[in-house]
């Protein structure tokens, strides 16, 4: 269990660098990739949904450290899509099927850049709305697709080989 | 656990923190920044050669021809600095006589940037300079050629600066020095031009004509910081006023060193 949170952490630890460091000096009609999304994606394929919004919330929390946007605002989208990749997972989505993990990477990062503003709005922030939405959709689903396998295949390295299981169990109750 | 209750969780969070809790989370950032700058620098310091080597030798023309156009701009700049020193005299003695904060004599803290926006939602820089060099919160920052924006949060050897096309950037600003002519300039996310609302709508405004802070009473910027030019201007209809938009004169794509201005908005 240590060794599994211990990987986990390297896992997102990596990803963050990589976002800080490359991906965020990488701008395409004025908006960078956005990788970190793919994180709880990952974790509720491979987990769950439990584990997925588990997951997510402190992949989000720690996230927000990082950024200046309100603090918690990550931990929300993050936790929401570890449940819904992680229910979708439960019903059948496989993270073996390379073009779904393709599709799923996709739709995870528009639906972030679309959640993003759009739940700063229903908690009393506007300002969201200003930025260039369409933009940062069409490039993070992009860039998000084509990352998406090498993420899957990092988290699943972090989760290791035994895996947390996608027994009814472990899914969450909304 | 259910994803509800980690959801009430995230929202609780984001409510204390809006309510005024952000001193323990500014913090909390700060010290975060403080323990990953160096890591993310160190990172850095391994992969920047490659990039750059990489784009060198793709756009080795370009650069080549851009290394000449700033040598060019260079030396026009020199011959106006020149002009500009006694016009920035008078200016400063005004200045002194209406009991406005001039930007010319106040002290400056140059930081080199070590970071750009982590998110598409916002429009930052991080400064490799912080607390321990006199940086507050509130701060100014610009550049030789305007207004950059405004520190943020701060650690012992860190800031980050909003940049004024932040979202949620907002600076006063006229284009005229008549104080009752000065309107709000907002950012509209990085890389966009800023949206000018409230300037009263008999105010003259041309294409090209330079806006920069009013520094009003209480403001949050000295006065005559160059913020931008204007691109478009449109009449807003039923509020009786004019709407401009600005393009910053600063390029806040690249921006290697910048000012912190050691002002603060109660001074």
């Amino acid at each position: 269990m240590r060794i599994r949170a211990l990987r986990l952490t390297l896992v997102v630890a990596a990803v963050f660098t990589l976002q800080v460091v490359v991906l965020g000096r990488l701008h395409i009609v004025g908006v960078h990739p956005d990788l970190v999304w793919l994180l709880p994606m990952a974790t509720g394929l491979l987990g769950g949904s439990m584990y997925g919004a588990v997951t997510g919330f402190a992949i989000g929390l720690s996230w927000d450290l990082f950024v200046t946007t309100p603090f918690g605002l990550s931990a929300l989208v993050a936790c929401l899509i570890g449940a819904i990749v992680g229910r979708a997972a439960e019903r059948g989505l496989d993270a073996r099927m390379t073009p779904a993990v393709i599709g799923v990477g996709a739709l995870c990062g528009a639906g972030a850049s679309v959640a993003y503003p759009l739940l700063s709005l229903l908690l009393g922030t506007s300002q969201y709305l200003r930025v260039p939405i369409v933009d940062i959709v069409v490039v993070v689903a992009a860039f998000d697709s084509i990352a998406a396998p090498a993420v899957v295949a990092m988290v699943r390295w972090g989760i290791g080989p035994e895996g947390v299981g996608l027994s009814s169990k472990a899914s969450a109750t909304w | 656990m259910t994803v509800g209750a980690l959801i009430l969780a995230s929202i609780t969070i984001i409510t204390v923190n809006a309510r005024g809790g952000t001193g323990a989370i500014g913090g909390v950032r700060g010290l975060v920044g403080e323990i990953t700058s160096p890591v993310f620098s160190a990172v850095d310091a391994v992969v920047s050669p490659v990039g750059n080597l990489l784009a060198g030798t793709i756009n080795y023309g370009r650069v080549q021809r851009e290394n000449e156009q700033l040598r060019a701009a260079l030396a026009r700049l020199e011959t106006q600095a020149a002009l500009n020193s006694t016009a920035a005299q008078q200016l400063a003695q005004l200045m002194a006589l209406e009991h406005l904060p001039y930007l010319g004599t106040l002290p400056l803290v140059t930081a080199q940037t070590i970071d750009v926006n982590r998110s598409n939602f916002e429009a930052t820089i991080t400064l490799n300079k912080g607390r321990s060099s006199g940086i507050l919160v509130g701060m100014p920052v610009v550049s030789s050629a305007g207004l950059v924006g405004a520190v943020v949060a701060v650690s012992n050897a860190t800031a980050t600066v909003r940049l004024i096309t932040d979202s949620s950037s907002s600076v006063s600003v006229d284009g005229s020095s008549n104080p009752a002519d000065a309107g709000i300039a907002q950012g509209q996310g990085p890389g966009k031009n800023l949206d000018v609302s409230f300037l009263p709508a008999g105010v003259s405004v041309q294409r090209g004509q330079l806006f920069s802070t009013s520094g009003l009473q209480g403001g949050l910027f000295p006065g005559g910081i160059p913020v931008g030019t204007v691109t478009s201007r449109s009449s807003v209809a039923g509020s009786g006023s004019v709407g401009v938009t600005l393009q910053p004169v600063v390029d806040l794509s690249n921006l290697a060193y910048v000012d912190v201005v050691q002002w603060e908005a109660t001074s």
